[in-house]
């Protein structure tokens, strides 16, 4: 089925660094490629990456996004990003890109946006595609996993995160809780907690190719705030313009501006709602027994369960730290269709990877 | 994308209402909540439609809505007083002294400087509050009677999540109170007993420490009912424990303590028997018959009441 691997992601991604763009995934794709190459090394098949990385390899791992925005008749920007990303139809001059570097390679990717998996689908491309699953509060960050071959998926299926190992986690932090401060806020019973995300995030694209805000949300919030005794606003800790912050609470002037660390408010009890554009912290929300509001459509699933079908890919399936062993994928790339995990799960092993805990060590320290 | 501007609709609904041409006034308020929800005049305007229509309870709801994008916005603070007590009273029909430091309330501006007697019975009411309405009690509406500096109310709505209207006879308190303790979810009004309640749709009432200040206890209890189909907590000093012909010379502003057979007697006249709850409190030390302060705090807990305690609280729920 293929004679190479290629670590890939969302190449038409772009991020601005003042007047320029460069790559927003290249970070991600050389740290897969990081990850993998150890325990891929048994594999005996060549190993690369394709990503736009000005400190690539070699020109054979260079996919170059500036020059495919520009065959499209695109500004290299994030708008032109939003509208290409969600696109279900790959443009044929991205497909022509890809043709030659992904010819009998098996991708495995970071995120791949709708366009590229579509892109991947025309090619009659395997692919397995990695997404950071939204409960970032287990052992270590969890990715779920997500294929175009019905093998691998099944296999991936046999090893599927078990709800109890995130209730086991759960309890601990709860534990842990009967022993923490509260807070610095006064929350009555039934409050409301409304987070940020960052501007320019993928979960916040909407269908239509725009960036959606909670500005476009306006009735729906003053609902939410009328009906609730507090609400508290939680800036995206990675969000660099603090604009949004001011607009809103222009607007609604009752809401109180939270920068608390996020579990240490979803463990508390006052907090009934939580708020959000598309947040993972959504899904860890529900696991703390908080009612929800995603007010857009939800970008990923990861709690779904149907098999690949006609090259499109089958449900996200989240899995421990498996993945991270030769055996693992030994065993995938022999054809079977069942893995037996460890059930070891050595702690903050991605998480130091990524050099990311988003909060997580807050919560993790011996004593807070 | 709406080509009106905000003041334009108002005008149009304004123009509207005065020709009587009702459905157009009400499809300007639906445009302008909806184009511009942030803009809580369109909450007013739709709030004067319902009021006309006799929906009181919508009307008030959507009243309150309108200070979650303008807490301080004096109209709809006092829409929301005229909706509860109508026209404000002339000039006080007795001589008693209003005025906030005649020493019949407490007066700190925040909670924590409030003597702890007095936040123990507003803090128990509010579990109470909490425990029977569960995360229901955030869309409870209460009525605190004779809020005084408005610290209970507070205390109420922070510790419930239900909003709060507080009403006290002093023009100071009410100020204060609005000052100190005022948000998009409590507000204060002033009104001097006896008065009318004009809206009927709270879902509970506190009235602690206040029955004895007033001479028509039937009449407050008669508003009270009126106002609430819900349940009331009151509280009142206890005959038995603090016999007002021994020690009423030590509290200036009552005019009478009660035993707890006379006030199940008055509330049993606004139909109201079933007790649900209720707990005693302690607050000033006496020794051989003499009231020689007040005893330490931590002996002002409240307590099951079964010796007769200088302060009784009550759980009144309908029948």
């Amino acid at each position: 089925m293929f004679s190479k691997i290629i670590i890939s992601g969302d190449v038409l991604r772009p991020f601005q660094e003042g007047a320029f763009y460069t790559s927003a995934t290249c970070k991600n794709i050389r740290w897969l490629h990081a990850l993998l190459a150890p325990v891929l090394h048994r594999e005996k098949r060549p190993l690369s990456r394709l990503s736009w990385d000005v400190d690539r390899v070699n020109d054979a791992e260079f996919f170059d996004t500036p020059a495919l925005y520009q065959a499209l008749g695109l500004p290299l920007n994030q708008a032109s990003w939003a509208r290409l990303a969600v696109s279900d139809r790959a443009p044929e001059a991205l497909i022509e890109m890809l043709r030659a570097p992904l010819r009998e390679a098996l991708v495995i990717g970071y995120e791949l946006p709708n366009v590229l998996i579509n892109a991947l689908n025309v090619l009659g491309t395997p692919f397995i595609d990695l997404v950071l699953n939204p409960v970032r509060f287990l052992p270590d960050l969890v990715f779920s996993f997500r294929t175009n071959i019905a093998d691998y998926h099944q296999l991936f299926e046999s090893c599927r995160l078990q709800p109890g190992q995130i209730a086991q986690q759960l309890g601990l932090l709860q534990a842990k809780n009967a022993w923490m401060p509260k807070p610095g806020i006064i929350a009555p019973p039934g409050s409301a907690l409304i987070l940020e995300q960052v501007a320019t995030d993928m979960s916040v694209v909407s269908d239509d190719g725009r960036f959606a805000s909670l500005e476009d949300h306006i009735p729906r919030l003053h609902d939410i705030i009328s009906s609730h005794p507090a609400v508290f606003y939680k800036p995206h800790p990675y969000a660099l313009n603090r604009n949004s912050i001011a607009r809103m609470k222009a607007i609604f002037p009752v809401m109180t501006l939270c920068e608390s660390n996020i579990y240490h408010l979803l463990m508390q009890p006052e907090i009934e709602k939580v708020v959000a554009l598309n947040s993972g912290a959504l899904v860890e929300a529900a696991y703390f027994g908080k009612e929800t509001e995603n007010l857009m459509p939800w970008r990923y699933r990861h709690d779904d369960a149907f098999a690949p079908q006609d090259g499109a890919p089958g449900a996200l399936i989240p899995l421990s730290d498996c993945w991270l062993t030769a055996d693992f994928w030994r065993d995938l790339f022999e054809g079977k269709t069942h893995f037996q995990p460890s059930g070891i799960w050595q702690p903050d092993r991605l998480r130091r990877a990524m050099n990311a805990d988003w909060g997580f060590h807050f919560i993790n320290r011996v004593v807070v | 994308m709406l080509s009106e501007s905000a003041n334009d609709l108002i005008n149009t609904f304004l123009a509207a209402l005065q020709s009587g041409e009702y459905d157009q006034a009400l499809a300007c308020a639906d445009t302008g909540m909806k184009h511009y929800p942030s803009d809580g005049r369109f909450y007013l305007c739709l709030a004067t439609l319902l009021q006309a229509g006799g929906d009181d309870k919508q009307a008030f709801t959507l009243l309150w809505r309108a200070l979650v994008t303008d807490p301080g916005n004096q109209l709809a603070r006092d829409e929301i007083r005229h909706a509860v007590l109508g026209d404000r009273p002339s000039a006080p029909a007795s001589t008693k002294d209003f005025s906030l430091h005649s020493g019949e309330r407490q007066v700190a501006g925040c909670v924590e400087q409030i003597r702890i007697d007095h936040r123990l019975r507003y803090q128990m009411a509010a579990r109470w509050i909490r425990k029977k309405y569960g995360s229901e009690t955030r869309h409870k509406t209460g009525l605190d009677l004779f809020s005084g500096n408005g610290y209970g109310s507070s205390i109420l709505a922070e510790r419930t999540g239900a909003k709060m209207f507080g009403i006290d006879g002093s023009d100071e308190a009410v100020d204060l109170a609005e000052r100190a303790y005022g948000t998009h979810r409590i507000v204060f009004g002033q009104a001097i007993h006896p008065f009318e309640i004009r809206f009927t749709g709270f879902d509970f009432i506190v009235s602690l420490e206040s029955i004895e200040h007033v001479e028509y206890p039937e009449k407050l209890l008669q508003q009270m009912a009126q106002a609430s189909d819900g349940p009331f907590i009151i509280s009142f000093p206890d005959e038995a424990g603090l016999p007002f012909a021994t020690f009423g010379e030590r509290f200036e502003h009552h005019i009478k303590h009660y035993a707890r057979d006379e006030m199940l007697a008055l509330l049993a006249c606004v139909g109201r028997t079933r007790i649900t709850a209720e707990y005693g409190q302690n607050v000033y030390r006496i020794e051989k018959g003499e009231m020689t302060g007040l005893l330490p705090e931590e002996e002002m807990g409240l307590f099951l009441p079964d010796t007769p305690p200088q302060f009784r609280i009550m759980m009144v729920e309908p029948e």
